[in-house]
């Protein structure tokens, strides 16, 4: 179970965030600059909000006046929205970076080989296209076996063959890991098939959406 | 060419490499810290570190006396904690390469760390990974074309030394005669064949360093390529 | 075209700067060893007292280098070197005056200490006992570097000193090591000796085979020739003898060596 309530001053408007997310699927909408990431960011702990609290299965990640859990701490999936692979590692070297050299690697494999990409993990990331980035770094942030994925944008760069593969994929990691999965879009199209749940922000501001 | 005793040019180098050494260790330490501290004091504690590449050598070396003298408080300290004399020694020299050549590595690793976009390492702290492990594989060697532009520089610097190592560790041939000394003083004596010998010697070693440095850049750009 | 004028106009006003500086008569300038740089002091206050129209201008150095300064045409009107070697350099190039070349003092050299010597030890003892840097003037370039050299390589103390012997750029510098405390001993003029407030200890070098001639001469060159030779004679006069014997000198012979 993860909740959230924070306040966060950005530039231009107050980010303001309440919610519950149990082990479901959340589309965060909503146009850009509306705090969408900052959101995420805080999440992962890579920016801590002003007030409130955020915690995950009981674990504090985040509360006013304390010192916030570590990052590293915190076993969060994170997919960047412009990937942030490691230029100097090869694709495979980037999913395995984390990983000890005993750790069981076949879910992994399995994993390139749904998603396509086993045939790119010996090259580097400026030698493969922007859709295959994509990929990998999703296999990378699914690689750590974290409490909570968040997605921005996971889909942005793939073909209409490759968004099905991968989302489905995302589907059905959702319903073996069954944690929560938060991931930004602009596509209604893919809020409405993956999510559970949608939450729209604009200027910082959150309503719920219903879900047909 | 006359065969000279080539005593400078190894205790060039000596002084030269285990100056780089530890400018290379301090300024990663101090670019670090001030890439990602703040604290009170910072501007002045970098204005510090900088101050040496606009001061003439002479206000360097004066100061090194100053500091490091049989009579000044870290001379007397270091003789007697640990026994030795920094004026008119090869460690003089050494500390002299040290101060004028940290603020060119500390700028190049500085630059070099703030090219490295902070969300590598971040993405690599959410999956757990220590913060020292993410240094030495992430930021490390992403840096390490700039880090290695400023070694270059530094040890090039620091070979070339003058000013303040006259000053601090004066001139006892075979002991502190540093190549830039070797020339001067051949100079001075009218030696002038002596002096173009380790002339050329120096200005080979910089074209050298230079060139190999122009190479490994290319190299390692199309290896390491751009995402 | 225009920026070549413009260095050019720019050459001619640096050119015509330079002029109004050069061209001030009375005023003098004496290219003097460092080891005259004190007694210089007192000398041009008295000459003062004598002639108050000639301005003296001082340039003091090791003699080799202003010898060399000479021969490359800088400006000089009079020369009072530490070494005979020197003067004879320039004589042969007829950069100087030949007859005016007067001897105006001798030196010794001796080995001085912040700290006394015990009794009763002589100067190869001290020097080899002695774990200290001992400062001397570079050998190849400057005059009292070159006599140190001379007296202890007669006493066969010169190789087992190398390595500790650290090279001063001229006389005053070797002085500046010993009282700073960075070299422990060195080898200076007595004169150096006798005016230093620091130095307490001396000890005559064994070896000097000549005392230390210190000749003087008007430069061929100089414009002032007339004023050079009148503060020349005055060096070598009654009052510039009696100032260079308090400030630890030894008198001239007056002619030439």
């Amino acid at each position: 179970m993860l909740k959230v309530d924070v306040q966060k001053q950005l530039d231009h408007f107050n980010l303001e965030m309440e919610f519950e997310l149990g082990q479901e699927i959340l589309a965060l909408v909503g146009s850009s600059g509306s705090g969408k990431t900052t959101l995420l960011n805080c999440l992962a702990g890579i920016v801590h909000p002003d007030a409130g609290e955020i915690s995950l299965n009981g674990r504090n990640f985040y509360r006013e006046g304390q010192k916030p859990l570590k990052i590293q701490k915190r076993k969060v999936g994170y997919l960047f929205q412009d990937y942030a692979l490691f230029p100097h590692l090869t694709a495979e070297q980037n999913i395995l970076y984390a990983l000890s050299r005993v750790a069981d690697t076949s879910p992994i494999t399995e994993l390139t080989k749904i998603l396509g990409i086993t045939g790119l993990l010996a090259k580097y990331p400026h030698q493969i296209s922007g859709g295959e980035k994509q990929r990998v770094a999703l296999t990378r942030a699914m690689a750590v076996q974290p409490d909570i994925l968040l997605l921005d944008e996971p889909f942005s760069a793939l073909d209409d063959a490759n968004r099905d593969r991968c989302q489905d994929e995302l589907l059905r990691i959702h319903r073996q890991w069954q944690i929560p999965i938060i991931f930004v879009t602009h596509r209604i199209a893919d809020a409405e098939k993956l999510a559970d749940r949608i939450i729209r922000i604009e200027k910082g501001q959150m309503t719920e959406q219903a879900v047909f | 060419m006359m065969p000279y005793d080539l005593s400078p040019l190894w205790l060039s180098l000596r002084v030269a490499v285990i100056s780089t050494l530890c400018v290379f260790l301090v300024s990663l330490a101090l670019a670090r810290l001030m890439n990602r501290r703040d604290f009170f004091g910072k501007s002045l504690v970098e204005a510090l570190i900088l101050l040496p590449l606009v001061l003439p050598p002479t206000v360097i070396g004066f100061a090194l006396i100053v500091l490091f003298g049989v009579n000044g408080p870290l001379g007397i300290l270091l003789e007697q904690w640990f026994g030795f004399r920094v004026v008119f020694t090869w460690i003089g020299a050494a500390i002299a390469s040290f101060v004028v050549s940290l603020p060119l590595m500390y700028q190049s690793v500085l630059a070099a760390f703030e090219k490295v976009d902070p969300r590598w390492e971040n993405v690599a702290r959410t999956m757990g990974v220590s913060e020292w492990r993410i240094f030495r594989t992430i930021t490390f060697p992403l840096a390490w074309s700039g880090i290695l532009a400023g070694l270059i520089l530094a040890f090039a610097r620091g070979i070339g030394e003058f000013g303040a190592t006259l000053m601090i560790a004066g001139y006892i041939p075979g002991v502190t005669e540093t190549v830039p000394l070797a020339i001067y003083f051949a100079y001075e004596a009218g030696d002038m064949e002596k002096a173009l010998f380790w002339v050329l010697i120096i200005s080979s070693l910089g074209i050298a360093a230079i060139t190999w440095v122009n190479y490994w850049r290319k190299k390692n750009a199309i290896r390491i390529g751009r995402e | 075209m225009k920026k070549m004028i413009t260095i050019i106009s720019i050459a001619i006003l640096l050119s015509a700067c330079s002029n109004t500086s050069a061209g001030n008569d009375s005023e003098l300038l004496v290219s003097a060893a460092s080891s005259l740089t004190e007694v210089m002091k007192k000398m041009e206050e008295e000459f003062q007292q004598v002639e108050p129209d000639i301005d003296l201008s001082f340039n003091y150095g090791s003699s080799s280098k202003l010898r060399s300064q000479i021969e490359q045409g800088a400006p000089a009107d009079l020369f009072l070197s530490a070494s005979v070697k020197d003067m004879d350099l320039l004589e042969s190039q007829q950069l100087i005056e030949s007859v005016s070349i007067s001897p105006f003092a001798e030196n010794r050299l001796v080995l001085a200490s912040l700290e006394e010597f015990p009794e009763s030890v002589d100067f190869e003892e001290v020097v080899m006992d002695a774990e200290e840097t001992i400062a001397v003037g570079e050998p190849d370039s400057v005059p009292v570097g070159e006599y140190t050299r001379q007296a202890l390589e007669s006493q066969g103390l010169w190789q087992p000193l190398e390595g500790r012997l650290i090279y001063a750029k001229d006389a005053r510098q070797v002085v500046t090591y010993v009282e700073s405390g960075n070299a422990g001993l060195g080898i200076i003029y007595s004169s150096d000796a006798v005016i230093s407030r620091e130095i307490t200890a001396m000890l005559e070098v064994p070896g000097q085979r000549d005392p230390v001639v210190y000749p003087g001469a008007v430069v061929t060159a100089s414009e002032n020739q007339q004023a050079a030779a009148a503060f020349l004679d005055f060096v070598t006069g009654p009052t510039g003898q009696a100032i260079l014997e308090d400030y630890g000198f030894l008198p001239g012979d007056g002619k030439t060596p």
